[in-house]
């Protein structure tokens, strides 16, 4: 690896690396689970990938399947070079398995928007491999030469009849695997960029699709809790032993932050955890409120020192190995007298996956057995290991479909809760269940955030330096990790980084992080550091298109003259709402915006318009463009741009999680707005594919919706919007 | 002990009485297609059909239900019948779905409206269909509905 691919790496990936627990090379070993979970005795090509006697492929896809499609994309991948019958490939949802890592990763987590990106390559080389092996076998059988051979839809041609992989594939099993397999041209693809439907669609509209909170087995026990208002509060318990002799009530039992009760039926459950009460006598977030929270970010400004980043350069891209200097960038903004200056600020905010945090799990003399809704299935066997003090072999952990997961199921809390249930009721599974008041809760949030910018425009109006100060709580520090491993002292990256878009071509760039400490359980949260820092950089640069009166699309086409890929998909987002150049501000009611954001080998850009009525907003249309390279399922793509772009618009209009007397004040969906089919307004996508090698889609245009939208509504001439969500301003 | 009836089928239930029809169906019918969002009738997840009626199952307990019919995702399209419902195979055809949690209750609401007004207009759909879907689907929602409606009529 490069030096700056590894630095690439660094800047996202790196960070996922460091809090998921180091790196560690993992590579293939066998689980014997899969011959199991197969026919009876499948060919096996790897732990991943059989052949059983009847020719039907089975793949175990190692990514969590969270919506995202990548069930589908990474069986299209391995089928791709495999020449099977996609009709009969079968994927099986995952379980942790060092031999499931992904590649870019190092270890078996679906976060990041890198599952297809990280697996391309070395699930291309599974399937050209089994190939390769399946042609060889058949050669030996026929007694001609590979070369002769050609293979189409699981079916081998060139000899005196077609060979089945049925007929070979046990023969084909005993060779060696080829280091290097041939790969095909990316011009002979036919699976990869197919617009049929996904193979996971038949199950989830009948409702067949396992989802973690449907584990069921005989005997089964539900936990229903009561809950703290943090992890680390004390607190004093009532009403237990009223609890516990309810009907049906098996067991109340400690847990971190709460308390499980544990009956045969949730709703019994339930109806026994509401007559416990726990009164807090002390939290990390006592006291805490929204106004505290808001002065305490403004405060660190002042109060907290900024610690030096890990020496990258995060403002640019690829970042570079090299500081901003920060002498020179403040000289640069004391130069010019044309100077803008903005703050900003976003609230916490929640996942509210629709399904609510759950997960089963069964201690006994086997082991420990995990089965949820896990986005790092690795972390979670970790985590069951050290619970328990059982050996990492003796912890098998299985990945349910997720019903959502946008980063919450990430997080190990509600694991960690469900084994210290599960640990109260040995041999029986127990299945713990959240309620959607506790999911809103105890949730991790993605941090509220404050940023003070400040920019100087030349004579002709374009930028000469750029800094930008932002205040707020660092994942990583919540989560007790160093941001970057033996990078201790340093900055969160992750809090930081693109602030101000290394793409633009400023002369002098300079990012600063004023850590503040608040206590409050935070997360990751779909699309991680762009959720708020695409909003505060493109917000800002088009400040200063307004400021230097200069459309604004052509504003950031003149700072883009060496990103093809960036300028392509800004000209088409652009395009798509008939975009015509003019001062900015002068929308008259009527307001166009636009911003971008961008990640290694992926770039996304919305225009928006809106109409602006007095206090009222109106958004009239949506249009993204997305570069993301290969397109492996161009349907499935367009979905996650668009619903990438509705969860994101939660978060423009509506999302905010108020704090007060020390707690959360979110309790269901009444209090945390949700888009509903009739708020969402006419959305249209374009994707220009190329290149070979696939980048991130899920987390593309999320963080994109907010400055596009902020930027439309300051162009229709009402007052800029520099704090979300929306809804504080105007009525939508 | 209730005897409700589920999917065409009476069923005896031993659930508490005040036990909502959606816990009922998930823990002991073992029809685990309707989902809990919320508990408080705002998501539409756990939406079945009562009576013909779409209704949010989390907000119907057993005590409640009487002789009232109800079915769920899993006899959407009846055992007998060799197709999915249209609203399931448009669901497909337009690839609706991406984490799935809430389909079968969205699948269920827009069976129901379409059994009341088999041609409804953009706006109608807009109005009635008000479950919550995370993943953002809508965009494709409103076309496969009214792909669905199409195949109904014919």
């Amino acid at each position: 690896m490069s030096e700056s691919e590894n630095l690439v790496n660094l800047s996202r990936r790196g960070v996922l690396v460091a809090l998921g627990i180091g790196a560690g090379g993992l590579l293939l070993g066998r689980s014997s689970a899969l011959l199991a979970a197969t026919n009876d005795s499948p060919a096996s090509f790897g732990p991943m990938l059989s052949i059983g006697p009847e020719g039907m492929v089975t793949l175990v896809v190692p990514s969590s399947e969270m919506g995202q499609g990548t069930q589908e994309a990474l069986a299209r991948i391995v089928a791709e070079e495999l020449d099977c019958d996609f009709a009969r490939i079968a994927v099986l949802l995952p379980w942790a398995d060092p031999a499931f890592s992904n590649p870019a990763a190092r270890r078996q987590i679906t976060a990041n928007s890198m599952t297809v990106s990280g697996y391309f390559m070395s699930l291309r080389k599974l399937g050209a491999g089994a190939r390769a092996m399946l042609i060889q076998a058949a050669a030996t059988r026929l007694g001609v030469a590979v070369e002769g051979l050609s293979v189409r839809s699981g079916q081998i041609f060139g000899g005196p009849r077609p060979l089945s992989f049925a007929d070979i594939a046990a023969d084909a099993a005993k060779l060696p695997v080829p280091a290097n397999p041939a790969l095909k041209d990316a011009a002979q693809f036919a699976l990869i960029g197919a617009k049929s439907p996904r193979k996971d669609l038949y199950a989830k509209v009948t409702g067949t699709a396992t989802f973690g909170i449907d584990v069921a087995e005989p005997d089964m026990i539900i936990a229903a809790l009561v809950l703290a208002p943090h992890p680390e509060a004390a607190f004093t318990v009532k009403g237990l032993e009223d609890a516990a002799k309810l009907p049906g009530v098996v067991a109340t039992v400690p847990v971190k932050g709460g308390v499980a009760i544990l009956a045969d039926r949730f709703w019994r459950a339930q109806k026994a955890a509401q007559i416990v009460s726990l009164a807090v006598t002390a939290s990390p977030l006592a006291g805490l409120s929204d106004e505290n929270l808001r002065a305490g970010m403004q405060a660190a400004f002042d109060a907290v020192v900024p610690a030096p980043f890990p020496n990258i350069e995060f403002t640019t891209f690829p970042p570079k190995l090299e500081r901003a200097d920060k002498a020179k960038v403040i000289a640069a903004l004391a130069a010019t007298p044309h100077r803008v200056e903005a703050a900003y600020e976003v609230p916490h905010l929640a996942h509210a996956t629709m399904e609510p945090i759950c997960c089963a799990a069964r201690l006994d003399g086997d082991g420990l057995l995990i089965r949820g809704p896990l986005q790092d299935p690795a972390l979670s066997r970790e985590v069951g290991a050290k619970l328990t003090g059982l050996p990492l072999e003796k912890v098998r952990v299985e990945v349910t479909f997720l019903g959502g997961g946008f980063g919450r199921k990430w997080g190990t809390d509600f694991v960690v809760i469900a084994i210290q249930a599960a640990q109260a009721a040995p041999g029986r599974m127990v299945k713990t269940i959240w309620t959607r008041e506790q999911d809103f809760a105890m949730d991790q949030f993605r941090p509220a955030f404050a940023v003070r910018s400040v920019a100087t425009l030349d004579t002709a109006g374009r930028p000469t330096a750029i800094h930008s100060r932002i205040s707020g709580e660092s994942i990583a520090a919540y989560h007790k990790k160093a941001p970057f491993p033996g990078f201790e002292g340093l900055a969160d990256a992750n809090a930081a980084a693109q602030l101000i878009y290394g793409a633009y071509a400023v002369p002098q760039k300079l990012i600063e992080y004023h850590k503040t400490d608040l206590a409050v359980p935070v997360g990751f949260w779909r699309s991680v550091t762009m959720s708020q820092n695409a909003f505060f950089a493109e917000s800002f640069i088009d400040e200063m298109a307004f400021a230097a009166g200069q459309d604004q699309l052509a504003f950031r086409l003149a700072m883009l003259e060496n990103q093809p890929r960036i300028r392509a998909v800004l000209e088409k987002a652009a395009a798509m709402i008939g975009w015509q150049p003019r001062k900015p501000g002068t929308g008259k009611g009527k307001g166009r915006g636009i911003a971008f954001s961008y990640a290694d080998n992926s770039f996304c850009a919305i225009a928006v318009e809106v109409t602006v009525t007095g206090k009222t907003l109106k958004i009239d249309r949506i249009a993204s463009a997305l570069d993301c390279g290969l397109v492996i399922d161009p349907v499935s793509t367009e979905g996650q741009i668009s619903g990438g772009i509705v969860f994101g618009l939660q978060a423009a209009l509506w999302g905010e999680v108020h704090f007060a007397d020390g707690r959360p004040l979110a309790k269901n969906f009444g209090d945390y707005r949700m888009p509903l089919l009739a708020d969402v307004p006419p959305i249209d996508v374009a994707l220009i594919p190329g290149g070979q090698h696939p980048g991130p889609v899920g987390e593309a245009s999320t963080p994109v919706i907010a400055p596009a939208l902020c930027n439309a509504i300051a162009d229709a001439g009402a007052s800029r919007i520099r704090a979300l969500p929306i809804a504080r301003t105007l009525e939508v | 002990m209730a005897t409700i009836t589920v999917n065409g089928q009476q069923r005896d239930v031993s659930a508490d009485p005040d036990t909502p029809l959606l816990w009922a169906l998930r823990e002991e019918l073992g029809l685990t297609g309707t989902k809990f969002g919320c508990g408080v009738g705002a998501c539409g997840a756990c939406t079945v059909h009562l009576d013909g009626e779409a209704v949010r199952s989390c907000q119907v307990a057993l005590s409640d239900l009487g002789t009232g019919k109800v079915v769920t995702i899993e006899a959407l399209s009846p055992a007998q019948a060799k197709a999915l419902h249209p609203v399931q195979q448009a669901w497909i055809a337009a690839q609706v779905p991406q984490c799935g949690y809430c389909q079968p209750g969205m699948i269920m609401a827009v069976a129901a409206l379409l059994a009341r007004d088999p041609d409804p207009t953009e706006e109608t759909i807009r109005e009635q269909i008000t479950n919550i879907c995370r993943c953002g689907t809508y965009p494709r929602i409103v076309a496969a509905v009214r792909q669905a409606a199409a195949s109904v009529r014919t």
